[in-house]
């Protein structure tokens, strides 16, 4: 793959969130407020690209054995400092997302990508990768975020609307059945443009980029 | 204090459902909950986790991370590593209790051991004990809310497993089948769930 | 080879994992360095939000350290003199609930906010949720009032009782400090007396003495003496009735028998409720007391009646000890202070408050009254008596038990003798209940209260609205009313004051607060009984000198009772009833125990024979139970009849 088609894969042709069904958590519970959705994607995607560089830096250094505990120290690490930066320059956000911060660290985007991209490839190539799924995780949580501020509250990124200050909101969009209302919409929207352009993909709930693939999914575990 | 504990309970399992409120725990929810017994299985092993990492994690941060002195100030304050002392400690944790269970606890592996793995490094677990801090609970309260919040995952998984159950006979519009159905579905029962407020402060209100 | 594998399988991972940890820890702790102070001028900045969002007219603030009191954690001065504002908290369900206070410079209340607190969501979190309209309410009552402010003052929010009073005592400490830095008052600094040790307590109720500690008398726990005369008595009580341990009670006297002080040790009762029993507030009361007699004017606390109560009586238990110890003690001898009760309550345990009316009180009732004067009266069940000066009429405040405990009622009657106003009073009945009596604005309790304006004589519950579904409290209150009217009775017509009817109280109907042996010595008086062999069906039996019988039998009574209906039949020597007396304490409450109604077992004085029983009438509502003793008292007659007439 060149550069370039690394980068555009997490944006549309592998999404993680509408393709490979990773990181459904965040997307359902910060999508209330798109200006939320932004700054989940976007904390993500700094840990994302940091990690992704580290790991592959390291990936000739750390054993196999203890591969997932050495991940989940980097990732953890990095997503400490995305905390930390955020409680001190951005404290609406950290109000906001509030426990969702640190459980970026538990994200399986992260988590899978280390494991399926940054520890078989070079650095750049794993910085590319970081980058362009964090971004298509950012895309769909903000346009997740957008549907449900519009319906919900009449409002884009705290701003009204001005064509719907009168009309009655369907505050249901702002609930947690909401979330996964849309959530579903959406993905079944995907789904029917794959059909017809024939790009259908397989969707097995977040095993895809688990790394508990192998465990459980040998044991049936997952569907 | 019993009706404190009594309240913390139960508004976890409804009020505060972990999966259809707080959104923790999605994957395997919507991953383990096709089959009613995988779903119960599912369930104990994460009432078991967090239980388990509540009673290691809450100790680790109050003694070791924020601890107080009696006039209630910081003896140190090392909350910044709470993330990663966290989930290694749980990560550890479980893998150590999955060895065991498979070396002296066969039975309880071959229903439990199983979905470990898939809960270690899951929101659910996490979240559970930095929301214990982060609410403020002494020890007996955050093993209550751990609790609670293991009991509410089951639910919330057993009713679950029944409506898919009953999805599978439906015939969704084709673009809507498999995962889009699932989570209309999901929406349906979250909804129900929104029934549970101002039921706990009702009930226990009067205390 | 073998060092090679040890180095790959073994050494390596742990080598590899705790190099990055140890990375990380440094990156973490260099990024922590970076961030700390800017978090924390984050974390300042946003209580100064706070600050100014309640007094929006200050451009800054400076901070007056110098205070005493209790309770506060930052006292605020405006720069430019728009007021003062002032943090402080009170202790509430999980831990502190902290208020942020704006006060203009005479001490005026100008907004309230709560701030982040640990209490239960739902509850307490009501009080910082902007959006939720009862945390609004409480947080605007505030507005415009001055000084120590009571529960009364503002609208605290229902079934939040905990953090709601929580909020209050954290807005009265503001005040207090206020009134401190402001004003220059006195600091009001709040002694921790839950926290002293039990020689601290004494000390503290015994100043100056030396304290030995001496055979506990019969009723305490424990006693002290002091080298100048003064003692240290410990008491206990049950309290609340659910409570798993007894309440301890310390009692310090004087040596002129005066108490100097009580500390109460309330921590089995219930968190923030029972546990008014041990606040100043309430124990400051018994200061100065001297003698049983002096309880009188000790009034308990609503809403934690049975805690304090409680107290009330352990403190009467010390001073009765007291009394034994130093028998010569003006304590003995004191009689009731002066000018304290304006009724007399009946003689009974069964304990209804005597009150104070003022003026505004009587009013409410009757209008038209004018210079309203107390009135003494004998009739059990009333709290207070006013006659109007200008003869308009009569106020008299009666209560009756409701389902928890006593249902206190104003009654405004006319010269002639009927209703003019009604007004219910605080009660600690079922809130959504009993509790709709005194809620303001209740349409249902307006129109109970209105539909016996009018009525004279005896009202029956027909007579007027109930509330629906509150049938207890709405008989109690009637039963209160009609203790009203026969009080009327008493001081405007001179008629004889009448006994208690109802379960409760009056002298010599009451034979459930009899001892075994003076209830067989009421149903066979002037007879000496010894106890004889039980006939079959019978589970005691005892035979006057005189030929009378007193004979005892049991029923389940209510099917889900938790002990029989102990029931006892008095027999003359011609084999009449003399009287049926019946414990009822496992029926059910308020309901099952109607079967020891006075009005009940009346109905068999005087019956002869089991056909006799055809005419008592079982109590509707209470049917099994009232049954039950119909049943007893049949199986009395039947032995009666087969082996002991003679």
């Amino acid at each position: 793959m060149s550069k370039f088609q690394i980068f555009t894969n997490g944006l549309v042709k592998e999404n993680p969130v509408l393709r490979l069904v990773l990181g459904t958590c965040p997307t359902l519970a910060v999508t209330t407020m798109a200006f939320n959705g932004l700054g989940m994607g976007i904390a993500a995607t700094f840990v994302l690209f940091c990690s992704n560089i580290a790991i592959s830096l390291l990936r000739n250094v750390i054993p196999d054995k203890v591969r997932l505990p050495a991940y989940i120290t980097v990732i953890a690490t990095f997503v400490s400092i995305v905390q930390m930066l955020v409680k001190a320059y951005v404290p609406a956000l950290d109000k906001s997302l509030g426990v969702f911060l640190p459980l970026i660290v538990v994200n399986c985007i992260i988590l899978g990508r280390a494991e399926m991209f940054a520890s078989k490839n070079k650095p750049l190539d794993s910085a590319l990768d970081g980058l362009g799924m964090g971004l298509g995780f950012t895309l769909t949580l903000v346009l997740m975020g957008s549907i449900r501020e519009i319906m919900g509250s009449g409002t884009w990124f705290g701003m009204t609307i001005p064509f719907l200050a009168d009309v009655d909101k369907f505050t249901f969009m702002t609930t947690p059945a909401g979330g996964f209302f849309t959530f579903g919409c959406l993905m079944a929207l995907v789904i029917f443009i794959e059909n017809k352009t024939g790009n259908k993909k397989e969707r097995s709930i977040g095993c895809e980029g688990c790394p508990s693939k192998s465990v459980c999914g040998a044991k049936g575990g997952c569907e | 204090m019993a009706a404190r504990l009594a309240a913390i309970f139960f508004t976890m399992i409804l009020v505060d459902n972990y999966v259809l409120v707080k959104f923790l725990g999605i994957c395997p929810f919507l991953g383990v909950s096709k089959k009613l017994n995988s779903a119960v299985g599912m369930s104990c092993a994460v009432i078991f986790v967090m239980t388990l990492a509540t009673a290691v994690t809450w100790p680790i941060q109050n003694f070791l991370l924020t601890p107080v002195d009696e006039a209630g100030n910081l003896k140190w304050d090392l909350g910044y590593l709470q993330t990663i002392v966290f989930i290694l400690v749980i990560a550890v944790l479980v893998q150590l209790v999955e060895i065991v269970m498979k070396k002296y606890m066969l039975p309880l592996h071959k229903a439990l051991g199983v979905y470990l793995p898939l809960i270690t490094t899951n929101c659910a677990v996490l979240g559970v004990t930095v929301l214990n801090i982060d609410n403020g609970y002494n020890f007996v309260e955050s093993i209550v809310c751990a609790l609670g919040a293991g009991f509410g995952f089951m639910l919330a998984m057993v009713i679950f497993s029944g409506v898919r159950k009953r999805l599978e006979e439906a015939q969704p519009p084709k673009c809507f089948e498999g995962l889009p159905i699932t989570l209309v579905a999901a929406s349906a029962t979250a909804l129900s769930f929104g029934g549970f407020g101002g039921l706990i402060e009702n009930i226990f209100g009067a205390i | 080879m073998k060092n090679n594998n040890t180095w790959e399988n073994f050494l390596k991972p742990v080598v590899v994992l705790v190099v990055i940890c140890l990375v990380a820890s440094a990156a973490l702790a260099g990024t922590n360095q970076l961030t700390a102070p800017i978090i924390a001028e984050q974390e300042a900045a946003a209580a100064n939000a706070a600050y100014l969002e309640v007094l929006p007219e200050a451009d800054g603030f400076e901070e007056i350290t110098d205070f005493q009191s209790s309770n506060v954690t930052k006292a605020l001065k405006a720069t430019n003199d728009a007021g003062w504002v002032i943090q402080a908290y009170g202790k509430g369900f999980g831990g502190d609930v902290p208020a942020v206070v704006a006060f203009d410079n005479e001490g005026t209340i100008l907004k309230v906010k709560f701030m982040e607190n640990s209490e239960t969501a739902g509850f307490g979190q009501k009080l910082v949720d902007p959006n939720d309209a009862d945390g609004q309410k409480l947080a605007e009552s505030f507005v415009g009032k001055q000084g120590n402010l009571e529960t009364g003052d503002v609208d605290m929010i229902s079934g939040v009782t905990v953090s709601s009073k929580a909020a209050l005592d954290a807005v009265n400490s503001a005040v207090n400090c206020f009134n401190e830095v402001a004003l220059g008052q006195e600091a009001t600094i709040e002694v921790d007396t839950s926290a002293m040790t039990p020689e601290e307590v004494r000390a503290m109720l015994a100043p100056g003495a030396t304290l030995t500690q001496i055979d506990a008398q019969e009723g305490t726990t424990e006693v002290w003496q002091g080298d100048d005369g003064s003692y240290v008595i410990y008491t206990e009580d049950m309290g609340w009735e659910y409570a798993p341990s007894p309440m301890t009670v310390v009692t310090g006297f004087a040596a002129d028998g005066t108490i100097t002080g009580v500390w109460v040790d309330a921590s089995s009762q219930t968190p923030g409720i029972g546990d008014q029993a041990a606040k100043a507030d309430y124990l400051d009361q018994y200061k100065g007391v001297l003698g049983e007699a002096g309880l009188d004017g000790v009034d308990t606390v609503s809403g934690a009646t049975q805690s304090t109560r409680g107290v009330k009586k352990a403190v009467r238990k010390a001073i009765q000890a007291y009394v034994a110890l130093v028998p010569d003690s003006p304590a003995a001898t004191a009689v009731a202070p002066e000018g304290g009760d304006e009724s007399e309550a009946a003689s009974e345990p069964a304990a209804v408050e005597t009150v104070t009316l003022t003026e505004e009180d009587c009013k409410a009732v009757l209008p038209e009254g004018e210079g309203f004067e107390v009135v003494g009266s004998t009739t059990s069940g009333v709290q207070a008596a006013m006659k109007a000066g200008n003869d308009a009429g009569w106020v008299i405040q009666a209560s009756a038990k409701g389902f928890a405990d006593q249902v206190p009622v104003l009654v405004g009657i006319d010269a002639n003798g009927a209703i003019v106003n009604v007004k219910f009073l605080q009660n600690s009945e079922t809130a959504g209940f009993g509790a709709k009596l005194y809620e303001e604005g209740n349409a249902e309790a307006e129109a109970f209260a209105g539909s016996f304006a009018g009525k004279s004589g005896e009202v029956a519950i027909g007579d007027v609205e109930a509330i629906a579904g509150a049938t207890i409290s709405s008989e109690a209150v009637v039963e209160a009313v009609n203790t009203a009217l026969s009080c009327y009775n008493e001081v405007a017509l001179g008629q004889a004051p009448a006994a208690e009817e109802g379960a409760e109280g009056g002298e010599g109907t009451d034979l459930s607060t009899m001892s075994a042996e003076e209830a067989r010595a009421a149903l066979a008086p002037g007879a000496t009984l010894t106890q004889i062999d039980a006939p079959e069906g019978l589970t005691e039996a005892w035979q006057g000198d005189d030929g009378s019988y007193v004979l005892y039998a049991e029923d389940k009574g209510y099917e889900y009772s938790t002990a029989p209906l102990n029931v006892a039949v008095g027999f003359d020597a011609n084999g009449a009833i003399t009287g049926v007396w019946v414990d009822v304490s496992g029926q059910t409450p308020g309901i099952g125990d109607k079967a020891a109604d006075a009005e009940f077992l009346g109905q068999f004085t005087g019956i002869t024979d089991e056909a006799g029983l055809d005419g008592v009438d079982t109590v509707a509502s209470a049917t099994q139970s009232t049954r039950g003793v119909k049943k007893a008292v049949r199986k009395c007659i039947q032995a009666y009849a087969a082996g002991l007439a003679s």
